[in-house]
């Protein structure tokens, strides 16, 4: 048992543990220059589609407007891999079929990475 | 770079590509055979065996395509930078916008060139065209 597991198990609410707070700051931080990235990438390819709808002409891309979710590589393994999964979805906002295996195995990416190409 | 006239592709040639299955074509000047797909990267006069509306698609597709390809790019380095940030602070997020392959077919496809052959676009394009508009997965993710 490591110091994060204690933290956990002082509290009773698992959304108010210090970590569970600590992890709700880092996805504030994070998500806001994130999301700027996301909506520049938006930006981008909605100006795509405007140009496919100019000429009429349909086309083939590897970025897409299907959503998904993105765990970060070894999340698991990191200070927040110990947090409950239910906390980590509902804190960072992320959900999907296959979210606690990408959450508790040692690997990440995008869930549908497998399943559309 | 050698002008060849070739015998499908040439003047007076009635086939148009679209229906034209030959694997090789011959130059009615110098006699050299070569096969469809060189002829059309070679033979200036290539074009003659198109329909009107094939050469118009065939134009729209150059000028398109880098543009799009371009936008593709900024979005891509986008999406790159937003798994960066996560990784640096380890934290997961939902996206509405993804790495996942797909195309994209606006209306105006369907009003400008709907009349022509499904082969033929799909030879242009090098991918087969959905006879829906809009993003090809939509309905389905």
């Amino acid at each position: 048992m490591n110091e994060f597991d204690n933290e956990v198990e002082e509290n009773d609410d698992p959304y108010e543990s210090p970590l569970a707070k600590e992890f709700e700051q880092v996805c504030k931080d994070a998500k806001e220059q994130i999301n700027a990235k996301l909506e520049e990438a938006h930006a981008a390819l909605e100006q795509a589609e405007k140009i496919a709808d100019q000429y009429g002409v349909p086309f083939r891309s590897h970025i897409s407007p299907l959503s998904n979710s993105y765990v970060p590589t070894n999340f698991s393994e990191s200070k927040f891999g110990k947090l409950d999964k239910e906390v980590v979805c509902e804190i960072a906002g992320v959900w999907g079929e296959y979210i606690r295996e990408l959450l508790g195995g040692n690997y990440g990416g995008w869930i549908h990475s497998a399943v559309c190409y | 770079m050698k002008q060849h006239k070739w015998e499908e592709y040439g003047a007076g040639h009635e086939c148009s590509y679209v229906d034209c299955y030959c694997d090789h074509v011959t130059c009615t000047l110098c006699g050299v055979e070569e096969d469809s797909a060189e002829a059309e990267k070679e033979c200036p006069g290539f074009m003659n065996g198109l329909s009107e509306l094939e050469r118009e698609f065939q134009k729209v597709v150059e000028k398109a395509s880098a543009k799009i390809e371009e936008q593709i790019k900024i979005a891509r380095q986008a999406i790159d930078k937003a798994v960066k940030i996560s990784e640096k602070y380890g934290v997961p997020f939902y996206s509405g916008i993804t790495p996942l392959g797909m195309s994209y077919t606006p209306s105006s496809f369907f009003e400008k060139f709907d009349e022509l052959s499904s082969e033929f676009v799909e030879d242009k394009l090098w991918f087969s065209v959905s006879e829906y508009e809009g993003w090809e997965h939509s309905s389905i993710c």
